[in-house]
């Protein structure tokens, strides 16, 4: 009864994101199509004619109208079939694969890292609500949400990369060549994008710990004997983190798009990078193929951050259809 | 039987036990919006061993406070002050690591709402082991026995499935019951139930209460009892102290405090309190006027605007208690007369 409620609760919310979806690579067609130049243009290069240009995109089946267009791709994309570029002739899904583990091994690595740091500083924060430790980790996070990736990135690699050497100025490792060396490279791209979402997390985590301390059962907790630490990780922190998996769940959506500008600012073999190319040679079907890829993972993520919703407190595998 | 005074002993060489709570001048201050609250203002009093007192007062005069006072589980921004005694040790100023010693084993408490008392998202088992397994060093499997045979002792069917239970799943009496048992887990020498029946139903309400009097005979345990409902209390403790704007009105055995209160301020609870046969959930509100500004107490007795027999003297009147019979003291200018001689012993009212 009471998961078939949760089914129910998910079932709506992936529907709710497939209709988002659609809506999305449709905009897409109308956008690009609607936006000066063409492929066929790209293609052809400067000294095409117009007639030439013409003759290109009537082959590619980009003069016919945009909505025929759509339907089109999308009898295709249902089938799993997401077209060949025109300009690389390189298939999508190939592309995509081709580059899916570095966006992938920057998204995960954002994610945890901005985990790890948001947590301490939070229960750090939350222990010693008003001190001037509290004070300064807020500070600090302030800075950083208002810090966007194109900013921190650069001064980051100024200060670890120029400066201290530590990590590279720029390129990557494949994981094959050598995991150290991997995790060197994606470090600071990830981190750059992290920042936003430490504070993000750190913020929302921060505010709810202190309110969960303040619960009767916390009380309740330490009128038995148990320790602060005990206290904190185990009666407050759980109840505390419910809108952090939600957080969490949106901020997967928002990094892979912030890892288009890691990957450009630090020359990234990933998603992104592929994506802004596209997006410049006018390569309608693999931006198409791309976000709706992207899309599809975004759900995923919400769908699997509800379940993990209920995971985290049993009260809501009940009232989580409500 | 445990008061200050010693003029009563019957025998000028028996040593005065020490009691197993002994509190002085104790003072509780919060800040507030308004400033500061002076919650608990000068308390002193006693609770011997396997004694359970009742503390009465209407809401707001500081019950809560000063449970949480002895306990030491104040909010950040407070003062305490004074002395607390617990076993002959000083509890005030001791470290938070050392307390947490004190807190299971030693001292107790059971709070008010059982819905808001129990963590929502652990289960019921957790809960209740957690304390033995810190305090006493059992294992797993040692301390879910334990907690089944606690869970029977406070009257929970079907205990296997309670410790698998969420308190969400559970009834606010079930709730209850299992935080008694929690409470109860490392065998403490004192358990301070603060109201712990307010928000249950009223017929929950006596079963609560007679489970906690029972186990605390039968474990030879001492209790504070906190209500604002003076009928609950008066059948099931052996004192009763009552609390008015941060001070204690009176303190006797519960029967001489039923029986011939000497406070005005008692005097007018009980004649407003509904008798036995309607009793109903109602806190005395019915003496007119109300409590003082707890920021800015009036000097002398902080009864004197709602008193019937104020006079100059009221002005004068210290925060100390003076006796009026074997173990019954009262801190009043101008205390009701006494009636004939009421017994100090002898504990309970039948006042249900
Ligand atoms: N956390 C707090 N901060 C400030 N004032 C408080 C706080 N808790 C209680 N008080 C005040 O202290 C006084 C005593 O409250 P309390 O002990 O809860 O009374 P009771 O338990 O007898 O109903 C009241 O005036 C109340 O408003
Ligand atoms: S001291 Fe005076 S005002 Fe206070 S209760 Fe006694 S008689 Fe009334
Ligand atoms: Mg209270």
């Amino acid at each position: 009864m009471k998961r078939n409620r949760t089914a129910l609760a998910v079932v709506r919310k992936t529907g709710r994101g497939v209709l988002v979806m659609l809506l999305v690579t449709l905009a897409i067609v109308v956008l690009m199509a609607s936006a000066p130049g063409s492929v066929a243009e790209v293609i052809l290069g400067q000294n095409a004619t117009k007639a030439n240009v013409a003759a290109l995109n009537k082959e590619l089946g980009v003069d016919k109208p945009v909505f025929e267009q759509y339907t089109q791709w999308l009898s295709h994309a249902l089938r799993g079939d997401l077209g060949t570029s025109p300009l690389t002739h390189q298939s999508v899904t190939t592309a995509i694969a081709e580059r899916l583990p570095v966006t992938l091994e920057l998204t995960v690595l954002a994610v945890l890292m901005a985990l790890v740091l948001a947590v301490v500083f939070a229960v750090a924060c939350a222990s010693w609500p008003g001190s001037p430790l509290d004070r300064a980790l807020t500070a600090v996070s302030s800075v950083f949400l208002s810090v966007p990736a194109f900013i921190a990135g650069p001064v980051l690699i100024y200060f670890l990369s120029v400066r201290l050497g530590w990590f590279p100025v720029m390129g990557w490792t494949p994981i094959g060549a050598g995991f150290g060396e991997n995790l060197r490279a994606a470090i600071m791209p990830s981190l750059s994008i992290a920042l936003v979402e430490i504070a993000a997390f750190h913020r929302l985590l921060r505010t709810d710990l202190i309110g969960t301390l303040g619960e009767d059962f916390i009380g309740a907790a330490r009128a038995r004997g148990m320790s602060r630490a005990y206290v904190m990780f185990r009666h407050a922190f759980r109840p505390s983190s419910l809108s952090l998996v939600t957080m969490v769940g949106l901020s997967i959506g928002r990094l892979v798009g912030a890892t288009a500008v890691a990957e450009t600012l630090f020359s990234l073999p990933g998603l992104g990078q592929l994506l802004i190319t596209s997006i410049g040679s006018r390569d309608v079907v693999m931006v198409q193929g791309m976000v709706a890829f992207t899309g599809i993972v975004c759900v995923a993520v919400n769908t699997l951050a509800d379940i993990g919703y209920g995971v985290v407190d049993p009260r809501v595998r009940r009232v989580a259809a409500a | 039987m445990t008061e200050q005074s010693s003029s009563e002993q019957k025998d000028p060489r028996a040593v005065k036990p020490e009691p197993l709570l002994h509190v002085t001048h104790l003072r509780a201050y919060l800040s507030s919006r308004h400033g500061v609250v002076k919650a608990v203002d000068d308390v002193s009093f006693e609770v011997g061993h396997g004694e359970a007192m009742g503390l009465v007062g209407e809401s707001g005069s500081g019950k809560s406070v000063m449970s949480r006072a002895i306990m030491g589980l104040m909010p950040r921004r407070s003062d305490r002050t004074g002395s607390v005694l617990f076993k002959g040790r000083e509890l005030i100023g001791l470290p938070r690591k050392e307390m947490s010693e004190i807190w299971g084993p030693q001292i107790s408490m059971v709070f008010q709402d059982p819905g808001r008392s129990l963590n929502p998202v652990v289960p019921v088992e957790r809960q209740l082991t957690e304390g033995m397994r810190r305090h006493l060093g059992l294992g797993r499997s040692e301390a879910r026995g334990r907690a089944l045979q606690l869970l029977r002792e406070v009257g929970v069917s079907d205990p296997e499935r309670r410790l698998r239970n969420y308190p969400h799943e559970m009834s606010g009496g079930m709730c209850q019951r299992v935080m008694i048992a929690a409470a109860l887990a490392c065998e403490p020498d004192l358990l301070i139930a603060d109201e712990p029946t307010t928000a249950l139903d009223v017929t929950i309400q006596r079963q609560i209460l007679d489970l906690l009097r029972r186990v605390q005979r039968e474990r030879n345990m001492s209790m504070i009892l906190i209500s604002h409902n003076l009928p609950l209390v008066a059948g099931r403790t052996d004192r009763t102290a009552v609390m008015y704007a941060g001070r204690l009105a009176e303190t006797g055995s519960t029967r001489q405090v039923f029986e011939s209160p000497r406070h005005r301020y008692t005097a007018a609870l009980l004649a407003a309190t509904p008798t036995i046969t309607h009793e109903r959930h109602s806190p005395f509100r019915l003496i007119p006027g109300t409590l003082p500004n707890p920021v800015k107490p009036p000097a002398g007795c902080r009864f004197a605007a709602r008193c019937d027999h104020f006079h100059g003297p009221c002005h004068e009147l210290g925060p100390d208690m003076t006796p009026v019979a074997a173990g019954h003291h009262v801190a009043c200018a101008d205390p009701v007369p006494a009636p004939a001689a009421v017994g100090a012993r002898g504990g309970e009212h039948d006042g249900r």
